[in-house]
């Protein structure tokens, strides 16, 4: 269904230069840097999978999606999507996708967001009968009624996300590309996107590449996982055999009632975990989960007095990538 | 025939965005007919005062400035958003018109599309005060008027042409507002006067490399002076769409260098 | 020092962009050789007053590369300020609103006139032949004279950028301001041409102290004399500044900004 074969993208940067007549010299020179933003990716992608595809910023994601649907032409390689390539044939791929990109909005922004959708619909040349059955159903599903009379504008961003996705399913495409579609949402509008993608796939049997930063995402939807870095993918599997992998790297803040009494780097030096802080009262240590339990952590921390209060801390995603080498 | 549909559509959809704003829009058209009308007037008092420029009547002059006024106009109406192109490339806006199933091209033309409502009266104005008093002086006859809308047509392409392929280096240099002072702007001034004031360097400039001599001063020897012949006009008309033609190709193939904001 | 500070500031940032910079000079001295070329163009065989052919040529010349010291940016910026709303708080700056936008504005003024009119003036010295002041004085009064002007230029701009608290949008505004400056200022005509009317609105203006002023300074047409008339005008413009900002001050008091 798609297929990314071998696909590498080199960007090509001028080198500006510095020092005396620089503006003349970098007008005139002809010396580039070359910027390897994806370097020999492949994958295939069947129907109806969820897949996730994450990595650090930088890493080549949004590259590599703007490639799968025919923004970018690949400097090497080739993209396969339904038979058709998205450089060759784009107009005729373009209909088969749906695109979100969190950051930026398809629809009209002055404009009511009924208008939005009329106006795509003549884009994607519909039938009038097929176009009011989809509206009919995408409205219903991410609870667009009230907002159709209202200029985009003025949408809240996890409203302008409901909208900007019913924009992207209109023409009812076989694949769907998502670009960040939870960044910068609040946790209930996070929640709310994620069932909607969720129905997507499962009811809907929407082939889903979705990028993100946020884990939860990764964990709630996706049925596999590709992770790229410096524009290579370095795992491409499902999410147990990551988790597997990575095991669930953990930090805990652990505070005391009392300051702790000098001796407790030796106590705590043969443990499971280990220590990387100490400010006070407060210890930090780090451990995973895979090899042992929180609970086995507080039970050894107790012997060094009472413990007050307990913070753990989500693992952070660079961690996560050095971990999968 | 439907993307004819779909350009109407969604410039629609543009100017009904921009109504949003009703005062701004009026106040806007109506300060650009006066921005457009002292420029107008500026030059129509040096040439009257000095009756006339390099052997052509103040009349003649008036015509080709009229032209240009018109072309420019035109220009504007269809592809206003390739002057502006600079932030399509550099804040990656392209990306959402590749999305589209249609040639880019025709997205790109149909954003913020603007009437340009004060350079046409302005231009319409003094193009009937112009042609009629050459008709009346037995210096050009009705058939005049055809010729000049064929003038208007063939100059508005290549306009666009040379607009587009400006755009396109872009795709290479990312910066082109710079370049396109030059190839828009200095150009298009220049063809408002009769080519003949010009040192040889720039009058064969502005036929060859940069041809909007095309545009007004060329076909218009024919049409208000009786020089050349008819054959300019169809000759113009080619050179026209070859030049079109050339830069549609030249687009396509920038499309394919397009970087978006990647870096 | 603040003042000097904030100059300096968008004077280094106006540096970062050379190869754009390059460009924009290049057309500005082709199209400025397109106005000279329309000169020559009528005047073949035309007296023209106290200037001559050669006169004339310079006296164009001058004006385009002039137009970079009184070419302030839109409203100053003004108008952004106005449609994000940020403009409470730059009103809240420590110094009056009006000393702190002519201060800004000066540093992209050195800017342009180190970078691009005197640039412009010696390649069209170099290869016009324009007319050089005889006396070694004259380039100060022409310099004092642009000064001069540069500062008229920002108060309209200022006026022009406090328009948008009504209008939210200056920029059609500016247009016809720089319309008004190539019919008005003696730009392209020098003011003793226009008809009769004209002449009287252009002499009721500030607008001929913004390139008619300087240029027939440097062209040793007129005596530095003719500065009153440009200090008359700041100090007027001055006045106005200072009067708009107090209106405007309220506005935003009132509308609890």
């Amino acid at each position: 269904m798609i297929i990314a074969h071998r696909l590498n993208k080199t960007f090509r940067l001028p080198i500006v230069m510095e020092g005396r007549f620089s503006a003349v010299r970098t007008l005139l020179s002809r010396e580039y840097r070359d910027v390897e933003a994806v370097n020999d990716i492949s994958f295939e992608i069947s129907k109806g999978e969820f897949v996730g595809y994450i990595g650090p910023n930088g890493a080549g994601k949004s590259t590599t999606i703007k490639m799968l649907c025919g923004i970018l032409h690949p400097t090497s390689g080739e993209v396969t999507i339904n038979g058709c390539s998205p450089q060759k044939q784009r107009q005729q791929v373009v209909r088969q996708l749906g695109v979100v990109f969190g950051q930026r909005t398809q629809l009209w922004w002055d404009l009511p967001l009924k208008d939005s959708f009329d106006i795509l619909a003549s884009l994607y040349k519909l039938e009038q009968q097929f176009f009011k059955n989809q509206l009919g159903v995408l409205t219903e599903i991410l609870q667009l009624q009230e907002l159709m009379g209202i200029p985009v504008r003025k949408l809240s961003l996890g409203q302008r996300m409901r909208a900007d996705l019913a924009a992207s399913l209109l023409h009812d495409p076989d694949i769907l590309f998502l670009d960040e579609p939870t960044i910068g949402l609040d946790v209930a509008a996070k929640k709310q996107i994620r069932d909607y993608l969720k129905q997507m796939n499962s009811q809907w049997n929407k082939t889903i590449l979705l990028t993100t930063h946020d884990m939860d995402d990764i964990e709630q939807l996706c049925s596999r996982v590709i992770v790229i870095n410096h524009g290579a993918a370095i795992y491409d599997g499902d999410l147990e055999t990551l988790r597997g992998r990575i095991g669930l790297p953990t930090v805990m803040k652990i505070k005391f009632r009392e300051a702790v009494s000098p001796g407790y780097e030796d106590f705590l030096s043969a443990s499971t975990f280990q220590v990387i802080g100490c400010q006070d009262r407060v210890i930090t240590v780090a451990c995973n989960r895979k090899e042992t339990t929180a609970m086995e952590v507080l039970n050894r921390m107790s012997k060094l007095g009472t413990i007050e209060d307990i913070h753990l801390e989500e693992p952070n995603f660079e961690d996560i990538i050095h971990r999968i080498y | 025939m439907s993307w004819i549909h779909i350009y109407f559509r969604l410039a629609g959809a543009s100017l009904r965005s921009q109504m949003q704003y009703k005062f701004n829009f009026i106040l806007s058209t109506l300060l650009v007919f006066l921005m457009f009308g002292l420029e107008l007037m500026t030059v129509s008092i040096i040439i009257y005062k000095f009756n006339g420029i390099k052997g052509w009547s103040v009349y003649e002059a008036g015509y080709l400035f009229a032209i240009m006024m018109f072309v420019r106009a035109f220009y504007r109406i269809i592809a206003g958003e390739i002057n502006g192109f600079e932030k399509y490339l550099v804040q990656g806006m392209l990306d959402q018109l590749l999305l589209r199933p249609m040639p880019v091209l025709l997205v790109l033309v149909t954003r913020n599309f603007r009437p340009m409502a004060g350079e046409l009266v302005l231009g319409t104005t003094t193009m009937s005060i112009c042609l009629s008093y050459l008709i009346e002086n037995k210096q050009a006859t009705l058939w005049a008027i055809p010729c000049s809308l064929a003038v208007i047509v063939s100059g508005t392409i290549i306009t666009l042409a040379i607009g587009l392929a400006t755009a396109t280096v872009g795709f290479w240099t990312h910066r082109i507002d710079e370049l396109q002072r030059i190839t828009d702007n200095a150009a298009s001034i220049a063809s408002q006067y009769p080519l003949s004031i010009y040192p040889k360097w720039m009058r064969i400039t502005l036929l060859t490399v940069l041809p909007m001599g095309f545009t007004s001063y060329m076909p218009s020897l024919y049409v208000i002076r009786g020089e050349l012949g008819l054959w300019i006009l169809p000759a113009t008309m080619l050179l026209a769409v070859a030049l079109l033609l050339g830069a549609l190709s030249f687009w396509k193939l920038g499309l394919r260098h397009y970087q978006s904001t990647g870096t | 020092m603040f003042s000097l500070t904030l100059a300096r500031k968008s004077y280094a940032r106006n540096l970062q962009y050379r190869s754009a910079h390059l460009m924009r000079t290049f057309a500005s001295v082709i199209i400025g050789y397109i106005y000279i070329a329309v000169w020559m163009g009528v005047s073949e065989g035309q007296a023209l007053g106290d200037y001559g052919m050669h006169g004339i040529i310079s006296y164009i010349a001058f004006n385009q590369a002039c137009l970079w010291v009184i070419m302030a940016t839109n409203g100053l910026g003004i108008e952004e300020w106005v449609r994000t709303g940020q403009i409470s708080h730059e009103l809240m700056k420590p110094m009056h609103f009006f000393w702190y936008m002519q201060n800004r504005e000066w540093g992209q003024t050195w800017y342009q006139l180190l970078y691009s009119t005197i640039p412009i003036l010696l390649i069209y010295i170099v290869v016009l032949k324009i007319r050089m002041p005889e006396h070694p004085i004259t380039w100060l009064w022409t310099l004092i004279a642009m000064l001069l002007a540069a500062y008229i230029a920002i108060c309209i701009a200022y006026l022009i950028g406090i328009a948008a608290f009504w209008t939210t949008e200056s920029r059609w505004l500016n247009g016809v301001h720089m319309g008004l400056n190539m019919l008005l200022s003696g730009f392209f005509i020098p003011v003793e041409w226009l008809p009769g009317w004209l002449k009287t609105i252009s002499a009721l203006s500030p607008y001929p102290s913004l390139q008619y002023v300087p240029s027939r300074i440097y062209l040793e047409l007129d005596s530095f004399n003719a500065l009153k008339l440009s200090l008359f005008w700041c100090l007027l413009l001055t006045i106005c500044c200072f009067a708009i900002t107090r209106t405007v001050r309220r506005k935003v008091e009132v509308q609890g900004g």
